[in-house]
């Protein structure tokens, strides 16, 4: 996941290092820190797609694959595949696996692997969008694909199967495999149900043709199967959309009633979910460059700049994509860090009540505790606990478990800013307060906290700037931020440039504007000191 | 024996000590001090520097815990009262800090009234009104709506003063009250103190300027290895002093008056 991804850029940014010599002349190291830059510079650089190809790789049997870099989508049943066939090789470290199958195949443009494995009707699409592609003529595999049940709910299990009986009988599975997987005609299965209890599907969008996004919608031959088994059901079908690998464990968590996300069957999942009948019956592929490779990457160089702006953000709106995402991450930075703000303040009072007037014992272990834990652990895996853990039965939007999330995370930080605030108020000022008969809360209402606030903003308002920042892994409960928007629209067009740059630019906007602010407050308080 | 019974004033001390002990590790710093305060006493505490004279002023009003003795207020050992208690007495006792701790983040005016209005009972109109009174008093009327980081030391050691007299207290502790100051501000605060000591505020003093103690006190203490080692009227205590470290130290103060 991220850590390929990680591991591709810092791969990056080695070769970039090795080009600038004095990285390895110790005396001169304290000057050369500038030029650490660089090689970053140069990373980015390869990320946009101007890094060369290696030496053509076209194996003509599934055995010499070994000695190819291979490029799969995490959790994949390729994944699975491939991680099996390398293994018994001693090949496994040839093995990338990313996030999805499009950044695959954007890292196989770019040169960084050479090969991608990953099923045959995607593997068709890809084909579709990029000529310099090819498909190699040997399958990789079998596979069948089905829809996704939590074990517990074998009567869900056998409902959805009956409907997709009726659905096979009424043909309408053939008519969208002309749609979707032949190319020819185009009949749509459109949901008649507005009403019925909703009937939550779990899927990633990011699979064309079975499910994918077009114009902002999620689209493709299971997620109209879906439509019509909802429809046969009486349900209303909720889409779902999430990374890859936590379909699964969503329904298994009961997050989503049931999952159709191109999911082949496996005896690892039969573990931990029931499988429907047969949604689809394909073969794995295997995707190389063609020669032309190399010619067509640049011809992608040369595309104009409008031209590539356009089919980024003005084709079928995709800009929404990304605006949709900046009110979410607004929304999610703006709520959590108030949540932050009010939590971290009661655990500061409590921590330093305890330290200057004693008392509170237990609050004050708890809030040691807690804020130990949350500074102790990734924000990440707080999410993902929140989410799958604690919400784990509930279903709540996501923004608020994005917001409780984070808020919590936040206020641990917020905590300790504002305790460091109190502690440096002067002792004098509790004295004085107590020798004029106030007890020691008004001592803290009226005296202490308004002047470790005062001193604690400007802290606190780089704390915000921070969890503005680590909301961009909200994507990973499938909350479309602000940084999700910009990979769906990669995942669309196949172009990380544009995509990636604008978000960073958003970001980099609004942490600008954060940051103005917090100066501008900082300077009134010192003003106001004199 | 004190000057205010001689003037009887006045047979029940205002405040009386009875063997205070505190010490921090080994190092004893009030070993078994004794002493009263009758009313209309102006008590100067005067001693070398680390000798414990903060440590004695500041357990008369439990900033320091005393670790063992009595301290009775009318009579009453603020040692065993309950933290309520305490709470009701403490602002009986006025305390003005050699660092002033005006409170920052409140003007001149709302230092003033706080304390009156939060646990004095006043009405924040009433205790506004007083405090706007009292700055009238002491010429500070002006500054009612100034923060103390714009007000000169001597301004902000007065309206520390005000402070304290805004609680209605029947003694006034003073730590060194003009030590933080620059020498040109030392006369308006000891003006003030001289005016309400000839006012008939009860007060004790802890301080370095001798021309004040010798002048404006009604008795001088000299603190020194643990205790109270002289207690006498000003007079005796500066011109024919009766113990030989409190010469010595006369002496090496330059004592001038
Ligand atoms: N918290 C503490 N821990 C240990 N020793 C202390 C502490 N506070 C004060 N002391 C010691 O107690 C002694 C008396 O201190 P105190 O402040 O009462 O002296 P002082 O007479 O007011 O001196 P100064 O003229 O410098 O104000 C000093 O020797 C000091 O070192
Ligand atoms: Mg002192």
């Amino acid at each position: 996941m991220f850590l390929n991804a990680a591991r591709t850029a810092l791969g990056a940014a080695g070769m970039g290092a090795g080009s600038v010599p004095c990285f390895y002349k110790e005396p001169v190291f304290r000057e050369c820190r500038l030029f650490t830059l660089l090689p970053l510079l140069w990373a980015l650089i390869f990320f946009c797609g101007c890094g060369q190809a290696r030496d053509p790789c076209q194996p003509s049997s599934v055995e010499e694959i070994a000695g190819c870099r291979v490029g799969v989508q995490v959790g994949s049943t390729a994944d699975q595949g491939a991680t099996a066939l390398l293994d018994r090789l001693g090949y496994a470290d040839m093995l990338e696996r990313f996030n999805s199958s499009p950044d695959a195949v954007t890292a196989m443009k770019q040169g960084k692997i050479d090969l991608v494995i990953v099923d045959h009707q995607p593997a068709l699409e890809f084909l579709r969008k990029n000529p310099d592609l090819v498909i190699l003529d040997f399958p990789f595999a079998q596979e069948t694909f089905a829809g996704a049940v939590a074990l517990e709910r074998p009567d869900l299990l056998a409902e959805i199967n009956q409907a997709l009986i009726r659905a096979e009988e009424m043909g309408i599975p053939e008519k969208l495999r002309q749609t979707f997987v032949e190319h020819q005609g185009d009949y749509h299965y459109v949901q008649k149900n507005q009403g019925g209890a909703p009937l939550v599907m779990a899927t990633n969008a990011q699979f064309p043709p079975y499910e994918y996004f077009e114009g902002g919608q999620v689209t493709g031959y299971e997620v109209e199967l879906a439509r019509a088994v909802a429809d046969l059901m009486g349900r209303q079908l909720r889409i779902e959309e999430m990374e890859f690998d936590a379909v699964i464990s969503a329904v298994a968590a009961g997050k989503a009633d049931f999952a159709f996300a191109g999911l082949s069957v496996t005896e690892d999942r039969q573990k931990s979910v029931n499988f429907t009948r047969p949604l689809v019956t394909t073969r794995i592929s295997v995707l190389a460059r063609s020669g032309m490779a190399a010619a067509s990457a640049g011809e992608e160089a040369e595309r104009s700049l409008s031209q590539r702006f356009h089919d980024n953000f003005i084709e079928q709106d995709r800009w929404l994509f990304i605006a949709r995402g900046l009110g979410i991450t607004l929304l999610v930075a703006f709520l959590s860090t108030l949540c932050g703000f009010a939590g971290g303040f009661v655990l500061a009072v409590i921590r330093s009540w305890h330290d200057r007037n004693g008392g509170l014992a237990v609050p004050n272990f708890l809030a040691v505790i807690y804020i130990n834990v949350i500074r102790g652990t990734p924000v990440m895996i707080q999410l993902l606990i929140i989410y799958y853990l604690i919400f784990a039965a509930v279903d709540v939007s996501k923004i608020l478990v994005a917001v409780a999330a984070f808020g919590l995370n936040s206020a641990a930080y917020s905590a300790e800013i504002i305790r460091g605030g109190i502690m440096a108020v002067d002792r004098g000022q509790f004295e004085a307060g107590r020798t004029l008969g106030l007890s020691p809360f008004q001592i803290y209402r009226h005296i202490v906290l308004p002047q470790a606030v005062k001193k604690v903003l400007p802290a606190l308002g780089n704390e915000s700037i921070s969890l503005l920042k680590e909301t961009s892994i909200s994507g990973y409960i499938g909350l479309a931020d602000l940084t999700r928007g910009g990979v769906i629209i990669r995942s669309i067009t196949y172009e990380a440039f544009m995509p990636l740059m604008a978000v960073a630019l958003i970001y980099l906007i609004l942490i600008g504007l954060m940051s103005f602010g917090v100066s501008r407050l900082e300077r009134r308080l010192r003003r106001d000191e004199r | 024996m004190t000057s205010a019974e001689e003037q009887g004033k006045g047979a029940e001390p205002l405040l009386e000590v009875q063997d205070l002990c505190r010490r921090y590790g080994e190092h004893v710093i009030l070993d078994h001090v004794s002493f009263r305060i009758m009313p209309g006493d102006v008590v100067a505490v005067i001693g070398p520097s680390g000798c414990g004279k903060s440590t004695l002023i500041r357990s008369l009003n439990l900033l320091e815990r005393a670790e063992s003795g009595r301290i009775l207020f009318h009579g009453r050992d603020l040692l065993t009262l309950s933290s309520r208690e305490a709470a009701a007495t403490i602002p009986r006792i006025g305390m003005v800090f050699q660092q002033f701790n005006l409170f920052d983040n409140m003007t001149v005016l709302r230092n003033v009234a706080l304390a009156p209005e939060i646990s004095g009972g006043l009405t924040r109109s009433q205790a506004e009104e007083k405090a706007m009174m009292l700055l009238e008093r002491v010429g500070l009327a002006g500054r009612a709506g100034a923060y103390p980081s714009h007000l000169s030391g001597g301004q902000k050691q007065r309206v520390a003063i005000v402070r304290s007299l805004a609680m209605d207290p029947e003694i006034i502790l003073f730590d060194e009250p003009t030590s933080a100051l620059d020498p040109e501000m030392v006369q308006e605060v000891l003006a003030l103190m001289r005016d309400l000591a000839q006012g008939g505020l009860t007060m004790m003093v802890v301080t370095h300027e001798m021309r004040f103690a010798r002048n404006v006190s009604t008795r001088a203490m000299f603190v020194c290895d643990g205790g109270i080692r002289v207690d006498e009227p000003p007079e005796r205590f500066f011109e024919d002093p009766p113990d030989p470290r409190l010469r010595e130290f006369l002496t090496t103060a330059g004592m001038r008056g």
